[in-house]
């Protein structure tokens, strides 16, 4: 009796003891609902692999909310050792160099050497900096994608082969859905990021001055250019003959398409798996149409999404635990777990080799339609993506100039030069902010 | 001066029309939260109540909602009550003392305190909201319960409240107790604090509801969901992007927050109204 | 009562004092005078830089279309709000004051939506607004009306208004309540011997009594609808579609906590504490004058 109560202590203690050395480190996330559970998944096998760290999920509401908190426990002292910050956010972050770990710095060091070409091009480039240093993590990627009802276009007699791939095509067959009776044709979620921001991308037209913000932090825009202007001008004249519905900004226009009243839409790659659980009837995933007559469409796409950051202020201990955090979440099998389980994209070459391999991509077809867009042509300076300061305040009055577009205030160049002044005014601001 | 029958059927029944608009959205809370979220997912929703009362109370009660992180109910409940009492004692307690100053003694500081305390009237905290944010913080109060309660509990109205009512009290209650060779302090505790009792329970009152519905404070305070409480709890809730809301546990949530504040204002409503009308003078 | 009898300790009261000057210290004026220092200055969010622009941040303020737009927005807003509620207020406090029974039952139930959280309240109507599910638009579907505040402004600001008055209306209630009580009943007999009639006797004898509840109902009414709003327009459109229902204070709290604009936060609150101060002086200053009592 005495022996296992000395055997029961010795071992509590020693327990304790475990627990006591265990480095502890915070990761302030955005990741809730389904994703939440995901994310535990993923904390949990890290932490079998490596019990020597323990990680805390610490969910902070949506991407804003975890900014602020971030800006104020910095400023307080008190920052968590691991940020996910929104891809808008990546020029806010940049600026503030004296609080964050070069993420290509901490991985190299701790014995996990990356750069940003480990990673697919679009997604690299993306979160690095202007002399080509990987500054944060990706970790939740996504882009858009047109999702299309085919029951809708079995109806109209039409084919998976008729699923449009021009803007022109878009409005030909979106003629012959309405023939057949369908409600609507086309619609899209998150207007500004898909048809200003993306669209430039898709066609490799510059977005902003200085490469879309990567070569300097004085930046003007430059979207309401011909280009722009004429797609949506486009969209405009679609929505006057019923072609097109305006569904409202952020992610509403979701339940025009899943309550089947518009047989395609423009939504993330992100949405893919609730939409295919949702719905009932069948889904394809098809490539954003282009503007055939524009030179060098399609180009690639941009992420959305965000990145994992690291803050500076912690022990190295921690810091080595991060790395190999990381080093875990980028293993191939991770990855593959992390797609299936999200719809978010491939992050490394070796990531989308191995998913490929396994065949994930033949047994769900719709996951590589977004791959395909990221990867289609190697960036350009247009196409690496977009960094701009007051990014969200811009998509803002970007939202505001399209809907008064769709609501027919305005007319798209009226609406797209007031927008641009107004986001230079912003971006003005923030250059001040950055001085 | 007597209305006619009809008139007053006429205004009974207006009356009733008006009474059930107001409850229409409670009713239609509760429905919603006695239902699964399946009923929920296509209008129009039920009219009547459905089954799930129990599970979907017991479920946001002891579970919580994933996207609140989880955080169970019960706890949030646990935290709006003393978050609501401690400001509403601390109001009062603070506010008698400095009332009991004010009006019994002359001091040096007397004027400044009196402006300073006029001053907080104009500065409600929306107005300071992200320099407050920033005090706390650089005092490490955030997330934490006295970051909370702490800069809630100042109130001029209290005080002016307990300055009027010890203007009114007759003279010959202090000389009394001076001749009697009491100290202020006695005097406080045995004249004073029994006379201001009907004030007391009234602000109390008022100010535990006022508490307990704090939204934006607590929304900015606390960044944990542990230290979360209900009111502000239903933001996180209302706000998950990408998720179809669940609202029947939303619903249950709601209910849950607004139930204490009412019964405490309808169970002590002649104090409540005391309170209130006392407060605006 | 200014001649007090009073005690002579020195030093006691000032500790009495204390704990609300400190607090007051801490948490309001000092608070206060950072919002004040900030408005002058433009800093990046984590405080590494930070230089001084003078009034450029108010200038900016004055210039910028969102800011007169949420200027104008607030206004209407509060206005509506304030009229609607005094209103319904009255209203109700005139058929309760008429009723010869039930009259504690009808105040009870009407005086509880005061007791809701505004955020609660958001909650609730909002799901009764819910373009996709809710029962209003499933209605107003069936009498042609396209309802989605998600994408009009117009119907969202419709929307606040009408939370804020199912919110706040009992609070006028009350208070007209108590006022109307307060009127002798000798009054309303003199004046029906004079022959007037109901309708006469309530506009040309009660309400003119009532003007003090009034005037003081306006003016707590328009504070509530310029601050305590916050958390229903937080829940109910987060001050959208992009910024139409953005009212002042809500833009404070965006632009600080949101898009990390400290300056120009701090600008905006500057600007508000003197709007507040001015409302003060307008009410004390009436209120010297028109003494109806």
């Amino acid at each position: 009796m005495k022996r296992v109560c000395f055997g029961l202590l010795l071992a509590l203690g020693l327990f304790q003891g475990a627990l006591a050395q265990r480095v502890t480190i915070h990761f302030w996330n955005a990741m809730g609902g389904s994703l939440a559970t995901t994310l535990n998944g993923l904390i949990a096998q890290f932490e079998q692999q490596y019990p020597q760290y323990h990680i805390v999920n610490d969910y902070k509401g949506d991407y804003p909310t975890l900014l602020t908190s971030l800006v104020a426990a910095y400023r307080a002292g008190h920052p968590p050792a691991i940020a996910q910050v929104y891809e808008i956010g990546t020029a806010l972050m940049m600026s503030e160099r004296q609080a964050i770990v070069p993420v290509q710095t901490l991985m190299t060091q701790a014995g996990y050497p990356l750069t940003p070409n480990t990673f697919l091009p679009a997604i690299g480039y993306y979160y690095a900096s202007r002399q080509g240093q990987l500054m944060s993590l990706p970790f939740n990627s996504s882009s858009p994608v047109m999702y299309v009802n085919r029951a809708e276009f079995k109806r109209a007699g039409l084919t998976l082969a008729d699923i449009p791939r021009t803007w022109p095509e878009v409005k030909s067959i979106g003629l012959r859905l309405q023939a057949a009776g369908v409600h609507c044709a086309i619609t899209t979620a998150w207007p500004a990021w898909i048809q200003l921001e993306e669209l430039s991308a898709w066609h490799n037209v510059p977005y902003a001055s200085a490469d879309n913000g990567f070569a300097s932090f004085d930046v003007k825009a430059l979207y309401d250019n011909p280009m722009v202007i004429h797609h949506v001008a486009f969209l405009a004249q679609l929505e006057r003959q019923h072609l097109f519905e305006y569904g409202g900004q952020g992610d509403s226009a979701e339940s025009l398409f899943t309550s089947g009243q518009c047989a395609m839409m423009l939504e993330s790659s992100g949405a893919r798996g609730g939409i295919e659980h949702n719905v009932g009837f069948p889904v394809s995933v098809a490539m954003m149409p282009y503007w055939p007559n524009v030179k060098g469409a399609p180009q690639n796409t941009i992420i959305g999404g965000a990145s994992l950051w690291v803050v500076r202020g912690q022990s190295k201990a921690v810091y080595q635990g991060v790395a190999t955090f990381f080093h875990f979440l980028l293993e191939p099998k991770t990855q593959l777990e992390f797609q299936r389980q999200t719809g978010y994209l491939p992050l490394t070459h070796a990531g989308f080799a191995y998913a490929k391999k396994l065949g994930y991509y033949r047994d769900t077809p719709g996951a590589i339609v977004a791959v395909r867009e990221l990867t289609n042509k190697a960036p350009t300076a247009y196409s690496r993506g977009i960094r701009l300061g007051n990014f969200p305040q811009i998509r803002v009055v970007n939202n505001t100039a399209l809907e008064s577009v769709f609501s027919g205030q305005a007319t798209a160049a009226q609406a797209l030069h007031r927008a641009a002044r107004q986001a230079d005014v912003l971006l003005n601001r923030f250059s001040e902010m950055t001085q | 001066m007597k209305s006619s029958r009809a008139s007053q059927y006429a205004t009974h029944a207006l009356l009733i029309i008006g009474l059930l608009v107001l409850l229409l959205p409670i009713y239609f809370a509760f429905v919603a939260s006695t239902h699964s979220v399946k009923a929920l997912l296509t209008a129009p929703i039920p009219f009547w109540p459905g089954h799930h009362f129990l599970s979907n109370y017991a479920t946001v009660l002891f579970h919580g909602v994933k996207t609140l992180g989880g955080e169970p109910v019960w706890h949030l409940l646990w935290n709006s009550f003393w978050m609501a009492f401690f400001i509403a004692a601390g109001k009062v307690v603070v506010s008698l003392l400095s009332a009991f100053a004010l009006v019994y003694f002359r001091f040096p500081l007397r004027t400044l305190g009196f402006w300073l305390i006029f001053l907080t009237l104009m500065l409600p905290v929306q107005v300071r909201i992200v320099p407050t944010f920033q005090v706390v913080a650089q005092l490490g109060m955030l997330n934490h319960f006295s970051g909370l309660c702490l800069p809630l509990i100042a109130s001029a109205t209290a005080t002016f409240l307990f300055r009027q009512f010890f203007m009114t009290m007759p003279r010959e209650l202090c000389e009394a107790a001076k001749m009697d060779g009491a100290g202020p302090m006695r005097f406080f505790w045995d004249i004073v604090l029994p006379l201001s009792k009907t004030n007391i329970a009234a602000l109390f009152v008022i100010m535990f509801v006022y508490g307990w519905n704090q939204y934006l404070w607590p929304l900015i305070a606390t960044s944990s969901a542990n230290m979360s409480t209900v009111v502000m709890g239903i933001q996180k809730l209302a706000l998950a992007a990408d998720q179809v809301p669940s609202w029947d546990l939303i619903m249950a949530t709601a209910i849950l927050a607004l139930i204490v504040p009412v019964c405490v204002m309808l169970i002590m409503q002649r104090w409540f109204v005391k309170g209130l009308v006392d407060t605006e003078k | 009562m200014n001649s007090q009898v009073i005690f002579k300790n020195k030093l006691l009261p000032v500790l009495l004092i204390l704990p609300q000057i400190l607090i007051t210290l801490v948490f309001f004026i000092w608070p206060a005078f950072e919002a004040l220092w900030q408005s002058f200055f433009i800093e990046d969010p984590m405080g590494f830089h930070q230089h001084f622009v003078g009034l450029k941040n108010f200038a900016a303020l004055f210039a910028s279309h969102a800011y007169l737009y949420s200027i104008v927005m607030t206004l209407v807003f509060s206005v509506c709000v304030t009229v609607l509620t005094m209103a319904g207020g009255l209203l109700f406090s005139v058929l309760v004051n008429r009723v010869t029974r039930g009259q504690k039952l009808y105040m009870l139930l009407l005086m509880w939506p005061y007791a809701v959280a505004p955020a609660v309240a958001g909650i609730l109507l909002r799901f009764m607004f819910d373009p996709a599910i809710g029962i209003a638009p499933y209605l107003l579907r069936h009498v042609g009306i396209h309802w989605d505040y998600h994408v009009s402004a117009y119907q969202a600001l419709l929307l606040i208004i009408l939370v804020a008055v199912w919110q706040q209306t009992s609070y006028s209630f009350l208070f007209y309540l108590a006022a109307l009580q307060g009127v002798p009943d000798s009054l309303h007999e003199a004046a029906a011997m004079d022959g007037a009639n109901a309708w006469q006797r309530f506009w040309h004898v009660t309400f003119p009594l009532l003007s003090p509840t009034t005037f003081f109902l306006v003016v707590m009414n328009m504070l509530y609808a310029f601050f305590d709003t916050f958390g229903i327009i937080q829940i109910v459109t987060q001050g959208g579609p992009a910024n139409a229902t953005q009212t002042l204070v809500y833009k404070v709290y965006n632009d600080g906590f949101v898009g990390l604009d400290f300056g120009s936060s701090a600008a905006q609150s500057v600007i508000l504490m003197l709007v507040i101060v001015g409302l003060m002086v307008i009410q004390f200053r009436v209120i010297e004058k028109r003494v109806h009592y």
